[in-house]
């Protein structure tokens, strides 16, 4: 079987050689499946020799897959992925750590705090809260300007938002609220909003989606899907909620073990360069490398002030039991009505 | 005569090793069956299950896992939910298919194969294109919206909707299998006996259709209490089980947690398991070169009657396919409903495109000449040989397990696996065979039943008369039970096809980058706020489907066409 | 037909069979002539069919071995042994015409096409259906399927035929017909033949000898005559014909007391002392007309069924009970009727004396 298999990757080794000698790097990301042929093409035009095979789905299934193949992995680059689950791989020991080219230009908060990080970040991903104008004035509904808005009784029933124990954007969402109020007002912020709070879903895209297609006036979601359902015709207005809002970078890095760490090298080098960040910012406000960004149709201007502190450590290290303390109180309690 | 014992003594020692070969070759051609279905299903869920027992270093901690999960206050209202979800959906189904299956099969209704294409329809259409119509008849923008009182489609409505329709047809097949071929003496029996027609009903058609009215609910039952896919889409927070596995693995990345509600989830379906198992050992063959087939009579009330029992499944069919279709077509839902083709032009579509697409059709032909040859190929030796009833209730057990596990603890299950350096297989990890594989594992349970269906059917002695013409049993199987099983067997093999087609849950781990599935492109989509592409895609899907169908269907009557001299008896 | 088949010689020794703790066969020995005909005969559940299916090789026994012609063929599967059979469902081949049916056994053993045609239709010359070669089992009559059967069983000439509850799923009239054709037929071709059946009428009718089994046991094997004449047991006597069964004190080993009267037995009782169960068949009674010093009976019931008249009788004294098979003639001469007085003689040559 071994000799068989070596014949077959020799033969196949010939034929790629003779048409040309370009690596396949396979690539697993989140990243949304129109931006990947335009990122590949992108990269492509300054190093045709590495062609990119792209693994994509949802961020909870991209990483549980990276997850599970932990004992023999298949990807040799992460591009695209939210830091946190980044995080959880560098964690669980599947990074290769490496300082790719220009690494200084990044600001601190978009990139991994070892030395030589294990991941580096390309964008922030923003929460943001969708109102449908038309259901929002049928209903009588004021535009909120603030999260402490939601809580206020005249929303009663009308605000959809991710369950954290399912969502990434749920997570995110309940994380921000906790570092900027603090715990416990935290949680009675929360307290306030499970009353108005007509459903919790599974997707963080979806209550964004919902409040597009008028299925409730608004929806806890984040900006970058709010702002391609808006150019898709939707009557959204995105409300960014003035106390400040919950971010996760999206990042890259590369998986211990590769057979092509120097094509792995390469992307990542190229995923932090300047040419990079100003292809994130066709539809990200914020990129991880300062004085870049433009505004974006959609977006605010003063997008990096609005997003809070984000401390992803803390995140990382008490997501178990903010779940389980989230679970105990919304979960059980909406059942049990 | 005075026969020594030295002449028995005598008879050669290779005879004897043949004869035993013979009496034992079919058991280890079933024991070969059960180690198939090992490698595809029980050693990869065993992967995933024994990390219930390990903590997330993997250390073995016991029932730790289980107490914290029991413990943490979610499972009594999501087990609950999950059984009367479950319970409330096998009625309604159960109930809604028996009156199509009776329709259909005991009235002289016209258009009956225009109905049965209508009735299938669910199966050959991707999940999403239901959840959408849902939300589109119900959901607060909905048309019908009315209907539901006040009360939410996002919940255990919703819940039971969208189960009840994907999970129709599969209670159809198993139900028109066992009540297709009838034996009109026992019609005439009761006719002559004054039987009224509900007495009839009761007393004939409802005992002969028993043993596919158990099972029809064992898969209903399992099916709904196994998927994520409807409650996630459409339940709101409405905890079942199946969705707290994906909180647990997707949202949290927990897999010993995950592990902890799939094992839970064993228990409900491992019940039906053994419901169902007693039902069956009574089943005996009813339909014999003897038997008369039913031929109904005509009767203008009792076809009238039919079309009202057809009723509630056809026009709840018709009306999510239709919205669908609407919702294809209209260029912003709710607020822009001018209508074009233009989510129609495919170049369009992102996530895989044609690529995916054909991808997915090869795969879904891998998935039916390869599983059909299985899952035949095995229920006739569990059937139709010699086997010692330990091996055919093993066997049976493990056919039916894959009913039990969602998709995506499969799919899981499959990388811990195939994925593991140590498996001389895992060379097949990413490619299109391994999603072969995991489809056919994942849909073996009814296609298992379809065909042991089937089998159970014709007469019990054909292979006992075969042997006493010294044909054997191989060639019984050529000439006799493949060309009386040929209707099962298009049938298995369409179910194959159109579920390889629209699978998310279990593949969704497994493809490579080169080979990207249209269901799953169909999904990803969807989540990206592209309902047109995906409904775009999802109608090309289902429109293969259909065509499978409609190949199927041209089979199955050029079949009847040519078999009716021995199927329907007196032309 | 013109080629005859060479019926072969079964033996069976000392066969036993087991299903878990459930004996369904015991020691069952049993030698079958070449040419034979034989029944077995005996209630349901009685392992009649079990037997069946061990000489066919469909079961195997638990314990004991088979002959067939001389050869050992305990262990052999069924397609190695020389038997052709027709199960109660006929088990015909719906998808096959009945030529084809009939010539699936030949084509088993890939005999020439020709030969295959001759063979086929002559077969279906003989069971009588010359023209049906072309039509479909259901296109067929119940009795027209048997003889299909019938037909492929023997197409292959087998040395053993089996029958299984053949006619059990057809018509009186259709069975009486096919009873005296399948008969003709065996004996015409010399084929050995086993057949089960639980209507002894029917066993009666076509056997050479009869075999007759309860719980698992031969309870006796013999020719018609001898076990409706001779029966070898209780079980035998009630279970084949009507029987009349008294108790009765043993006397001596020559005579019992039945009430108030002593009978004289044909033969020495088994044992000498305690009570026997006596028996007689209600054709052996004789009725005459009241005289006054035999013994009185009185009618209680008339039932006319053609060729004889059943009747019951009470006898005076011990108030017992006794059917009574009386030719019409004899009937009208007696004056039977309801409530009419009889003189009641029990033959002794008729008597039957079985253990209590």
């Amino acid at each position: 079987m071994k000799k068989l298999k070596s014949a077959l990757a020799f033969s196949l080794c010939a034929a790629a050689a003779g048409v040309q000698a370009q690596t396949e790097l396979t690539v697993y990301t989140a990243l949304e499946a129109d931006d990947l042929k335009r990122y590949a093409q992108s990269f492509n035009d300054d190093h045709p020799d590495i062609k990119i095979n792209w693994v994509r789905d949802s961020t909870g299934i991209v990483t549980a897959r990276l997850l599970a193949e932990k004992e023999n992995p298949r990807a040799d680059v992460v591009w695209g992925l939210a830091g946190t689950s980044l995080l959880m791989l560098k964690n669980e020991g599947m990074l290769a750590p490496y300082a790719p080219e220009g690494l200084e230009n990044l600001s601190p908060k978009f990139r991994d705090r070892d030395e030589v990080p294990s991941w580096v970040g390309m964008n922030a991903w923003m929460a943001a809260v969708c109102v449908n104008t038309i259901e929002a004035e049928n209903e009588g509904l004021p535009m909120p300007s603030s999260w402490e808005d939601l809580t206020k009784p005249v929303y009663q029933g009308h605000v959809v938002m991710p369950n954290p124990n399912s969502s990434g954007t749920g997570f995110l969402d309940v994380s921000a609220w906790l570092q900027m109020m603090g715990e416990d007002e935290g949680w009675a912020f929360m307290d306030g909003l499970h009353n108005n709070i007509s459903r919790y879903t599974h997707s963080g895209s979806k209550p964004c989606k919902m409040a597009a297609s008028g299925e409730t006036p608004i929806g806890v979601s984040f900006a970058f899907r709010g702002a391609r359902l808006k150019d898709q015709g939707a009557p959204l207005e995105l409300v960014f909620p003035e106390e400040g809002l919950g971010w996760e970078v999206e990042a890259a890095g590369i998986i211990k073990g590769t057979s092509k760490l120097d094509a792995a090298q390469t992307l990542v080098d190229w995923a932090i360069s300047r040419e990079a960040m100003e292809m994130y910012n066709e539809g990200f406000a914020i990129v991880a490398m300062p004085g870049v960004a433009k505004p974006v149709k959609h977006f605010p201007e003063n997008a990096d002030e609005l997003i809070i502190e984000n401390d992803f450590a803390w995140a990382a290290e008490n997501r178990e039991a903010i779940l389980s303390k989230w679970q105990k109180r919304y979960d059980t309690k909406s059942e049990a009505q | 005569m005075n026969l020594s014992a030295s002449t028995a003594a005598s008879v050669p020692l290779s005879e004897k090793a043949q004869q035993l070969a013979q009496r034992w070759g079919y058991t280890l051609l079933l024991l070969l069956g059960c180690g198939v279905l090992t490698l595809l299903v029980l050693a990869p869920l065993y992967t995933l299950l024994s990390k219930s027992v390990k903590n997330k270093a993997g250390d073995f901690v016991g029932l730790d896992n289980f107490a914290q999960y029991l413990g943490s206050g979610a499972v009594e209202s999501a087990l609950f939910n999950s059984l009367w979800v479950a319970g409330l959906s096998t009625v309604v189904v159960v109930l809604l298919a028996f009156m199509a299956a009776w329709a259909l099969t005991r009235t002289r209704l016209p258009l009956t194969g225009l109905i049965r294409g209508i009735l299938v329809v669910p199966i050959l259409a991707p999940s999403l294109l239901s959840a959408i119509s849902l939300v589109y008849l119900f959901g607060n923008q909905g048309v019908l919206k009315s209907w539901l009182f006040g009360a939410e489609i996002y919940g255990p409505i919703g819940v039971v909707l969208g189960s009840c329709f994907w999970t129709f047809p599969h209670a159809l097949m198993i139900l028109l299998t066992a009540m297709e071929n009838a034996d009109g003496r026992h019609y005439e029996a009761a006719t002559s006996l004054k039987a009224s027609p509900w007495r009839i009903f009761l007393t004939v058609t409802v005992p002969s259709a028993r043993y596919g009215l158990v099972s029809a609910a064992f898969v209903v039952f399992t099916l709904v209490i196994t998927d994520f896919g409807v409650p996630k889409v459409i339940g709101g927070q409405f905890d079942v089980l199946a969705t707290d596995i994906y909180k647990q693995v997707v949202g949290q990345q927990r897999f010993e947690m995950g592990a902890v509600v799939s094992v839970l989830l064993l228990l409900p379906a491992l019940l039906a398991f053994v419901a169902d198992r007693y039902v069956q050992r009574k089943q005996t063959a009813s339909f014999t070169a003897q038997s008369t087939p039913y031929k109904p009579r005509a009767n203008k009330a009792r076809d009238w009657f039919g079309a009202l029992m057809l009723l509630p499944a056809v026009v709840f069919i018709l009306a999510i396919i239709g919205m669908a279709i609407y919702a294809s077509l209209v260029t912003f839902w709710p607020y822009n409903l001018e209508m074009s083709f233009r989510n129609y032009q495919f170049d369009l579509m992102d996530g895989g495109g044609w690529g995916a697409y054909i991808n997915s059709v090869q795969m879904a032909l891998g998935a039916m000449v390869f599983g059909t040859a299985l899952v035949f190929f095995n229920a006739w030796l569990m059937e139709r040989t010699p086997q010692p009833s330990g091996l055919k209730g093993l066997f049976h057990l493990l056919s039916l397990l894959p009913l039990a596990v969602p998709g995506l603890v499969l799919g899981l299950s499959y990388i811990f696996f195939f994925n593991d350096p140590n498996n001389p297989l895992n060379m097949i990890y990413g490619s299109l065979l391994i999603l072969i594989l995991c489809t056919v594992a994942h849909f073996y349970a009814v296609s298992h039943l379809t065909a042991i269906t089937a089998l159970k059917q014709l007469d019990r002695e054909f292979e006992a008369v075969g042997e006493s013409l010294k044909a054997s049993r191989w060639r019984v199987l050529v000439t006799v039970t493949l060309p009386l099983c040929l209707p099962a067997i298009l049938d298995v093999a369409l179910y194959l096809f159109v579920n390889a087609m629209t699978t998310v849950s279990a593949v969704v781990f497994l493809y490579g980058h080169d080979s990207q599935l249209a269901s799953v492109a169909v999904l990803n989509m969807d989540e990206a706020g592209d309902i047109a592409p995906a409904a775009a895609m999802a109608v090309l899907i289902t429109i293969t489907c259909a065509g499978a169908k409609l190949v199927q269907g041209l089979l199955r009557f050029w079949l009847d066409r040519s078999t009716r001299a021995w199927r329907q008896g007196k032309v | 037909m013109k080629q005859s088949i060479q019926g072969s010689r079964l033996v069976v020794k000392n066969v036993g069979k087991h299903f878990g703790d459930f004996c369904a066969l015991r020691d069952i020995n049993l030698e079958v002539e070449p040419g034979e005909l034989v029944c077995f005969l005996g209630p349901s559940g009685c392992g009649k069919t079990t037997l069946l299916r061990i000489i066919a090789g469909l079961e195997t026994q638990s314990s004991g071995s088979l002959y067939q012609g001389g050869d050992d063929i305990s262990l052999k599967p069924p397609h190695a042994r020389d038997f052709g059979i027709v199960f109660q469902s006929y088990a015909l081949f719906p998808n096959m015409t009945v030529a084809d049916n009939v010539a699936y056994g030949l084509r088993s053993v890939g005999a020439p096409k020709q030969q295959i045609q001759h063979r086929v239709c002559e077969l279906l010359t003989t069971v009588g259906l010359p023209d049906q070669a072309k039509k479909y089992p259901t296109q067929l009559s119940g009795g027209q399927q048997q003889r299909v059967a019938l037909a492929r069983a023997l197409a292959p000439s087998p040395g053993l035929l089996l029958l299984d509850e053949p006619l059990s799923a057809l018509d009186a009239k259709v069975r009486n017909h096919l009873r005296a054709e399948i008969r003709h037929l065996q004996q015409q071709l010399g084929v050995t033949t086993i057949m089960v059946t639980h209507d002894q009428e029917e066993a009666l009718a076509m056997a050479d000898r009869v075999v007759v089994m309860n719980n698992g046991v031969i309870e006796q094997v013999g020719t018609p005559v001898e076990v409706y004449q001779q029966p070898a047991s209780a079980f035998v006597a009630e279970f084949i014909g009507a029987m009349n069964f008294m108790d009765s004190a043993a006397v001596n080993d020559r005579s019992v007391q039945l009430g108030s009267r002593v009978l004289h037995l044909p033969k020495p009782l088994p044992r000498g002392k305690g009570v026997v169960r006596l028996a007689i068949r209600p054709e052996d009674v004789h009725l005459q007309p009241i005289t006054g010093d035999g013994w009185e009976a009185q009618v209680n019931t008339l039932d006319y069924l053609g060729a004889f008249v059943r009747t019951q009788v009470t006898l005076r004294g011990c108030g017992l009970r006794l059917l009574v098979d009386v030719d019409p003639r004899s009937a009208r001469e007696l004056g039977l009727a309801q409530g009419a007085w009889v003189n009641v003689t029990l033959p002794s040559d008729s008597l039957h004396c079985f253990a209590a």
